[in-house]
């Protein structure tokens, strides 16, 4: 125990001093001071404001206008109506429902502690599948270690995600066939194949679609202004910005071609050397769109505000290789 | 001769009356083994890390000056682990009186100005509200916490009837409440309209954080801990809307119990546990009681603690 504890201080220093020399080459490679920052002032302030009020709105609305439902009294003895569990469950009633196409197992038990034979029906299934999602979503960290967080930046979970949220309002959805059954096709079964082919098969072409729109959005210019690092390689590759000795604004690529702004270096002082394009982690064509500016603005080409200037990359086949 | 080994063996097995298990199973070994072998080679897992770790570094310096035995380095392994998302070595930092600027001034606390102003993103904004859902869920839970008390001092916990198809006390009680407590009607329906609420936050909030990718790395903790709030969410729920004692709650409880028996082993232990037995009785009614009203808000309140404080430490990291 005290070993451990003295372990544990020298780990605390060892760590210490690679996190001091660590932070000294990127304060040093920043260039500024780092500032404090004032989290949650004004902005989420005001929002969580907002939003508590609107949805103490609904409940006191709800709770003044739609009456808490209470049935019959229960009864242990004679368990006859058809019933089905609030909104929140009905994944895990559509679960049970689903899994009577399981074809039932017997497998060997453990004699102590069940029969020597058990019986995997369609109940065990479905409760056991119930646990499905949960094990999922806590083995996610785990398998799924990549860097990038947004939707836009990882199009296949986001689109796995609404693939799954769809199959548990699917879920729900099947739960209730008999209701729909009655509600809509005057109680034909022909339905119930049908909802269940909806159920499996619907999730698939909303993920697909999900995933093609997200992929188109990565063209746009605002993910590419997202994805500056702020590094300035621009500015310094820049050989005006080393003779004009601007502190502010400097010049960014991205910036300027995305907002059609000429921050750092103005439209006929540029060489259109292509220094900073060179540097550029993202691929900004910035010489193009400065001849492209001096053509505008002469009046021969006309003004395209959705015109991009985003070099595209080829990266060979599978884009293995470095551009 | 195979042949006729097979024609003399007895009765099919079970492999033979379930051919599809041999094929999964099968199938599971050998990408198991094939996971093992990408493991090993390095192309995936520890070794694949890159060198330049910290904590890694850390482990092999000490390593260096002492040979760690295996406790040891388990222990060193998890406690760098926690301390990578805790920050538990600036708080050490600070307790010893370090020159504390340096530790609140590293890069774990930094904001670049602000991107969305400077560069007039608006797509930001559009994800903006989802970044409440936590705080909306907390205030709800105070709302129910509230009402739940209140509707305490007039709630029976008892399903014992005098005859088949009677009334038990738990639903009269319930009846008085609505019909003969000063605002007992308005705090039922804040209190059943709240749950749906709640809940309805929860899985917002849930969504939130698996589509901005936020239980990754530093965050892994805090989801584990969000995953047992939801299951503990989804109890609270169910629990509640069995303790009306109604036709809704009898149905929802028999389904309950036979999902539970249905489970070889644990569940019979399981139902009788949470349903009193593997049959519902009157004890049903008081099992739930407890569980909504003490075990269920005791493990509630203290992992929502931890959730909020690991959240305070990490510190949170809206679009801007």
């Amino acid at each position: 125990m005290v070993r451990l504890l003295d372990l544990t201080r020298e780990y605390l220093e060892v760590r210490r001093e690679l996190d001091r020399h660590y932070l000294d080459t990127y304060k040093k490679s920043l260039g500024y001071e780092l500032m404090e920052g004032r989290p949650f002032f004004p902005y989420e302030a005001i929002r969580d404001t907002i939003l508590i009020t609107a949805v103490m709105a609904i409940l006191l609305f709800l709770t003044a206008f739609a009456a808490p439902p209470l049935n019959p009294p229960g009864n242990l003895d004679s368990q006859t109506e058809f019933i089905f569990p609030d909104w929140y469950l009905l994944w895990s009633f559509g679960i049970l429902k689903l899994a009577e196409d399981i074809p039932v197992i017997l497998a060997p038990g453990l004699p102590p502690l069940t029969p020597e034979i058990v019986e995997l029906n369609a109940l065990f299934w479905g409760s056991a599948l119930s646990g499905v999602p949960f094990m999922v979503l806590g083995a996610l960290p785990f398998i799924d270690r990549g860097k990038e967080r947004r939707p836009v930046a990882a199009p296949f979970r986001a689109a796995f995600g609404i693939w799954g949220v769809m199959f548990i309002a699917t879920q729900s959805m099947y739960s209730v066939n008999m209701i729909i059954d009655q509600q809509y096709f005057h109680n034909q079964n022909f339905s119930f194949p049908l909802l269940k082919a909806i159920t499996y098969l619907a999730p698939f072409p909303v993920a697909a679609g999900f995933y093609f729109w997200l992929k188109s959005l990565q063209k746009g210019y605002e993910f590419k202004l997202n994805r500056c690092y702020q590094c300035w390689l621009c500015d310094d590759a820049c050989p005006i910005t080393q003779v004009t000795s601007k502190p502010f604004p400097k010049l960014n690529l991205i910036y300027n071609s995305y907002q059609k702004q000429f921050d750092g270096v103005g439209l006929w002082e540029c060489l259109t050397c292509g220094a900073c394009t060179a540097v550029c982690p993202e691929e900004i064509d910035y010489d193009s769109y400065v001849l492209y500016m001096r053509r505008v603005a002469m009046g021969i080409e006309k003004y395209d505000p959705k015109k991009s200037f985003v070099r595209p990359r080829d990266h060979g086949p599978l884009g293995l290789l470095p551009p | 001769m195979a042949a006729e080994a097979l024609a003399a063996s007895p009765a099919p097995g079970f492999f033979a009356q379930n051919p599809l298990v041999p094929v999964v199973l099968g199938l599971i070994i050998a990408l198991s083994v094939v996971f093992l072998a990408l493991v090993f080679t390095g192309i995936i897992g520890p070794k694949a890390k890159e060198r330049l770790d910290r904590k890694r570094q850390a482990i092999r310096q000490l390593g260096d000056r002492k040979p760690l035995t295996l406790i040891e380095k388990t222990y060193l392994i998890l406690f760098a682990w926690i301390d990578e998302r805790l920050r538990l070595r600036h708080f050490s930092e600070q307790l010893a009186l370090m020159p504390a600027r340096d530790a609140y001034y590293t890069i774990h606390r930094q904001m670049p100005t602000s991107h969305s102003d400077k560069y007039n993103v608006k797509s930001v904004w559009a994800w903006y509200p989802f970044y409440c859902l936590g705080g909306l869920a907390f205030v709800v839970f105070l709302e129910l916490v509230i009402t739940g008390v209140v509707l305490g001092f007039y709630y029976i916990p008892s399903g014992v009837v005098k005859a088949a198809g009677a009334p038990s006390p738990a639903y009269e009680s319930v009846g008085f409440i609505m019909t003969d407590v000063p605002f007992g009607y308005i705090m039922r329906s804040l209190h059943h309209w709240g749950t749906h609420v709640f809940v309805a936050i929860v899985f917002l909030h849930m969504m939130r954080v698996f589509f901005t990718g936020s239980y990754k790395n530093p965050r892994e903790l805090n989801w584990i801990i969000g995953l047992i709030l939801l299951q503990v969410t989804l109890f609270f729920g169910y629990s509640g809307y069995l303790l009306p004692w109604d036709t809704l709650a009898v149905g929802a409880a028999t389904i309950g119990v036979n999902m539970a028996t249905s489970l070889p082993g644990l569940g019979p232990i399981a139902a009788n546990l949470v349903f009193g037995g593997v049959t519902l009785s009157p004890a049903t009614v008081l099992r739930m009681y407890w569980f909504h009203i003490f075990i269920l808000p005791a493990i509630g309140t203290v992992l929502m603690i931890v959730h909020m404080l690991i959240v305070w430490i990490q510190g949170v990291a809206e679009p801007h």
